[in-house]
């Protein structure tokens, strides 16, 4: 292999991948359902529907007590309860469609609902 | 006179090699989960044309060994008949300019940049027969086959090429001797 061949290889493999990212990185970014509102339900009853983005510190009365659910614009997660495991707690931020909090002992569950997805296109 | 019949049987050797080798790889599936990728053995004749002969004779081994092919494999005139010719014309031309007019490339680099232009003219051929744009999808798969496909190739004659004990090579004219260029 020459250089001249070398070069053209290189050329053609970075115009694949290129086209490879900007015709199929859409498809992906599109796929993936976008986040639009959150949930909460408490002992089975649907408590509050926060749509996101949103900002603000709600309390919950849950089963173990007062919990604080903090919602940062795309974010939420559980700030204070008094669960005994605290699983809750330590779950972190969720911001996903389709992610949820449980804590079982306050009887509480956030679950983030996405915008309808498609399962498939036909033409 | 003798020299037209020398490069008379050359070409027709070269037609009949490019007729089997494009049936035979029609028959061989290569294993990937796309379909439509072949290693385009087929484009050595042309390649081996356009080394010894000019752009004119290699583009008649092409056209002559597509249609022989598409005879032989039932497809004569039909859309995937159309969407080879295209691919072997484009092909053709661009090493024709390659191997013409540049000194930096040696086989392989033509022999990829042939296959290139195959698998991007039978894109645009496609999109044009199915009057849609959505077959552009397959153009990064189209592209990165034609890296490796057209590597084998380009390797394997630049192999040939230099064994100089081919029983093709002894019909071929030395290209000095050949004041047919165009």
């Amino acid at each position: 292999m020459t250089r001249g061949d070398k070069i053209l290889v290189a050329v053609i493999l970075l115009l694949a991948i290129g086209c490879a990212a900007a015709l199929y990185g859409r498809f992906l970014l599109l796929d993936r359902p976008r986040a639009t509102r959150a949930v909460v339900t408490v002992r089975g009853k649907t408590v509050r529907v926060i749509e996101l983005p949103s900002r603000g510190i709600f309390v919950l009365q849950g089963r173990s007590g007062p919990a604080k659910l903090e919602v940062a614009g795309m974010r939420i997660r559980m700030r204070e309860a008094h669960c005994p495991g605290g699983i809750c707690l330590r779950q972190g931020w969720i911001r996903r469609a389709g992610e949820s909090i449980i804590c079982v002992p306050g009887e509480i569950a956030i679950h983030i609902e996405g915008a309808a997805m498609l399962d498939a296109v036909t033409r | 006179m003798r020299h037209d019949t020398r490069k008379l049987v050359f070409l027709s050797l070269l037609v009949a090699m490019g007729t089997a080798l494009h049936v035979v790889e029609g028959m061989i599936a290569i294993p990937l989960p796309v379909p439509g990728v072949k290693l385009g053995l087929a484009n050595l004749a042309t390649l081996l044309a356009l080394r010894f002969y000019c752009l004119r004779d290699a583009l008649t081994v092409a056209l002559l060994r597509v249609m022989l092919a598409s005879l032989i494999g039932g497809f004569f005139l039909s859309p995937g008949f159309l969407l080879a010719v295209t691919g072997a014309f484009g092909s053709t031309l661009i090493m024709a300019l390659l191997l013409e007019h540049t000194r930096c490339f040696s086989m392989i680099g033509i022999s990829v940049a042939g296959a290139t232009v195959h698998n991007l003219g039978q894109l645009l051929a496609a999109s044009l027969l199915l009057q849609s744009g959505a077959i552009v999808y397959y153009l990064p798969v189209l592209l990165l086959a034609a890296l490796p496909t057209g590597i084998c190739t380009g390797h394997l004659l630049n192999s040939l090429l230099q064994s100089n004990s081919g029983a093709l090579l002894a019909f071929a004219p030395r290209r000095e001797h050949d004041n047919l260029l165009l």
